[in-house]
């Protein structure tokens, strides 16, 4: 193999650990990373593994009973097994592994990772990330109460602290339960949202700039038509056609209205892409259009597709959170973030913990979401690459 | 029957400024297991007329003019569907290109790009592709192949990833490889190697290659026969030592005087005067005859077809300098 990329930071001391290292991943995953500097990787497996082994622990009532009980019971239980394996054979895994093959730059998705590795505060963006996407998966075993369950009148509009942490909402709903069940709608619904419109937005965007003529022009004025129809007028419209708001109707209607950027980008990067020499030699090797298109193009423009999912996962977040403060989104007592925020406006100056806590959680989600963003945008982008 | 017969190609684009007839009415033979070398400066038709054979002209603005014809196997390729096209690009027809740097997809790995032709064409399993890649890498010289297998492209150098696409292109044991300036791009030391590699293939795999170059000595260390081109025809065309030691036409005696020789330190090398005119406006008559110091009224009113040259040994040239009938004709001589 070449030398290319071998990273001496990460060689040495990590070597030195020998078998030491391993069993000490065994005993403490992320502990070995950690102490040799690579803070991201090596914090990231502690608190995954400390956060789901302390849910285990002190849940373990319903993490037993989650196994026969609702979906998302079963899938909060899956994930604390499944997470707490992952964090443990992840880090053994790592340690085990010969130095060299941890760190040799092979193809451009590792130079990738180790640009964005460098970028700290894309890093911290990232792993609250994760961490918002493993509570909403653990929800029901951790929330301290149920989201919907009003508690004796006497407990409305409590203060943060004491029995809960984070106070009380004017129907006596406890309001962490409530943030803890509304990661689930916003994060699921930016996920879901983002993988309609990238999937959409790719295929389009490559059909459209590989092939060119009558198929570009028709796909890019059907652009400029979606593109010009206001989106706030056309969920109000679609909100006020369907009685039942479902999350899958939210998650639809967002997903089909932001796909046109993401053409556009993509539509643009298979524009230069195209007349580069690779694809004309893969045309002589007789590959079909289709073959060319989704084998030999489209992995050549998923950096910037990749960079717009980021940053359009935090865009529909806040649509979401948008439509439900117009009281458009889902329907009560269904917490989501918006509408949280929403309920709480009224009583700001009296109860201001009712929509300032939502709030942050939508803030600092966002802001996660748009760092990771930017930092993929820095490490996947060569001219910006030392 | 030769396996290539390519009859009166024309080739044209549409462009805003005019039809620019690139390849205009090029006919050629390639005898199966030889190597005819295609040769002439920047502009001249030589990659159209690859391009032209595998069908991969654009199109639009491109269009290959009805009249044409490329025969590959007693098959008519300009009548060929699509799919059919598909079966023969990179299976019984390959080609090589000028870039090796260029030509390989960045984010896949060269064993995976080897693998998909393999797959595609010859029908193997994933585990058979990559023994039979392996295999291909070791024969084209690329030394530990199992380990370079695994390579992506960023991480070889400029030969080595034409090696690559030598495999590549042999990988599926075409009949004619079409190389365009396979060594263009290549420093000298590795040009040589390359070429060595593609004489020995050729003759190792039996099949006929097709190179396309503006080099005359890769001609001259390769080639069995030679066609020059001009202006989007064929100008001259004749065994590679004819061509090489008695040029009959100016412009090939052109070329050949532009090449630099051994010893002669302070000799100004010689250079054709002019510069190629656009193929949106091809001269009237013979094409070269602006740049010709032999040209007279004949030329400006009509050109030649390729006529025979010297009793009958296949050799041609389009110029009336070897008109049989024209009381001038004969060997031309050099003006003084």
């Amino acid at each position: 193999m070449t030398d290319v990329g071998i990273d001496a930071s990460d060689s040495g001391p990590l070597h030195a650990f020998g078998r030491g290292g391993v069993a000490l991943s065994a005993v403490l995953p992320g502990l070995p990373q950690l102490m040799v500097g690579r803070w991201g990787v090596g914090g990231t497996s502690l608190i995954v593994w400390f956060g789901l082994l302390s849910v285990l622990l002190t849940r373990w009532a319903r993490f037993a009973a989650g196994w026969g009980g609702p979906l998302d019971h079963k899938i909060a239980s899956l994930t604390v097994v499944a997470g707490l394996l992952g964090a443990w054979g992840w880090s053994w895994f790592d340690m085990s592994r010969p130095a060299e093959s941890r760190s040799i730059g092979v193809g451009q998705w590792s130079l990738a990772v180790r640009a964005f590795r460098k970028n700290r505060i894309a890093v911290v963006g990232l792993m609250v990330i994760v961490g918002d996407y493993l509570i909403a998966l653990v929800t029901p075993l951790i929330a301290p109460r149920d989201p919907a369950t009003l508690a004796p009148l006497s407990s409305r509009l409590l203060a943060p602290g004491g029995e809960f942490p984070l106070g009380t909402d004017h129907l006596a709903r406890d309001v962490l339960s409530r943030i803890l069940y509304g990661a689930r709608i916003s994060l699921s619904i930016g996920f879901v949202a983002v993988g309609i419109s990238v999937t959409i937005g790719t295929v389009l965007g490559a059909v459209s700039g590989y092939l060119g003529g009558w198929v570009d022009a028709v796909v890019m004025r059907f652009v400029d038509m979606v593109i010009s129809f206001p989106r706030l007028v056309l969920l109000i419209i679609v909100a006020a056609l369907f009685s039942s708001n479902s999350i899958f109707l939210i998650m639809a209607v967002l997903g089909f209205t932001q796909w046109p950027g993401t053409t556009r980008i993509v539509r643009g990067e298979v524009l230069s892409v195209r007349e580069r020499e690779f694809i004309e030699a893969a045309r002589a090797l007789g590959f079909s259009r289709r073959r060319i298109i989704f084998r030999h193009v489209i992995p050549n423009v998923l950096a910037p597709v990749i960079i717009a999912a980021t940053l359009g996962v935090g865009n529909v977040i806040v649509l979401e959170a948008g439509l439900s403060f117009l009281g458009l989104g889902l329907q009560p007592p269904t917490p989501s973030w918006g509408s949280m925020v929403s309920e709480g406006r009224a009583f700001m100056i009296d109860a201001w913990w009712i929509a300032t806590f939502p709030g942050l959680a939508i803030v600092l989600t966002v802001v996660a979401f748009n760092l990771v963003g930017d930092g993929l945008r820095d490490a996947l982008d060569p001219r910006l690459r030392v | 029957m030769p396996l290539l017969e390519v009859t009166d190609l024309r080739t044209y684009f549409t462009t805003d400024a005019g039809v620019a007839r690139a390849v205009d009415g090029v006919s050629l033979r390639v005898e199966a297991g030889e190597t005819l070398g295609i040769v002439g400066e920047s502009g001249c038709g030589k990659t159209v007329t690859a391009l032209s054979i595998l069908r991969l002209i654009p199109t639009p603005p491109g269009e290959i003019v009805s009249g044409s014809s490329i025969r590959f196997n007693d098959e008519e390729l300009l009548k060929a569907k699509p799919a059919r096209l598909r079966e023969i690009r990179g299976n019984a027809i390959s080609m090589i290109f000028q870039e090796p740097m260029t030509s390989l997809n960045p984010v896949f790995t060269v064993g995976h790009q080897i693998e998909e032709v393999l797959r595609l064409h010859r029908g193997l399993s994933k585990r058979e592709a990559r023994a039979a890649g392996v295999d291909l890498l070791a024969e084209v010289g690329i030394p530990e192949p199992d380990q370079r297998y695994d390579c992506y492209p960023h991480q070889m150098s400029g030969g080595m990833l034409q090696r690559v696409m030598i495999a590549i292109a042999l990988s599926c044991e075409p009949s004619l490889l079409i190389a365009d300036e396979p060594t263009t791009a290549l420093d000298v030391t590795i040009q040589a190697q390359i070429l060595d590699l593609l004489v020995s293939l050729q003759r190792s795999h039996g099949m006929a290659l097709l190179l396309i170059t503006h080099d005359l000595g890769v001609i001259a260390e390769v080639c069995d026969r030679v066609v020059v081109m001009y202006g989007g025809q064929i100008v001259e065309t004749g065994t590679t030592s004819d061509i090489l030691t008695r040029p009959e036409h100016p412009y090939t005696q052109g070329l050949l005087a532009s090449l630099p020789g051994i010893g002669g330190r302070d000799v100004r090398l010689k250079s054709i005067p002019g510069t190629v005119p656009s193929a949106v406006d091809w001269p009237e008559g013979c094409r070269f005859r602006d740049r010709c110091s032999f040209a007279w009224e004949r030329c400006a009113e009509s050109a030649p077809d390729l006529l025979p040259v010297d009793g009958g040994s296949g050799r041609t040239a389009r110029c009336w300098l070897h008109d049989p009938d024209d009381g001038s004709s004969g060997r031309v001589e050099e003006p003084t």
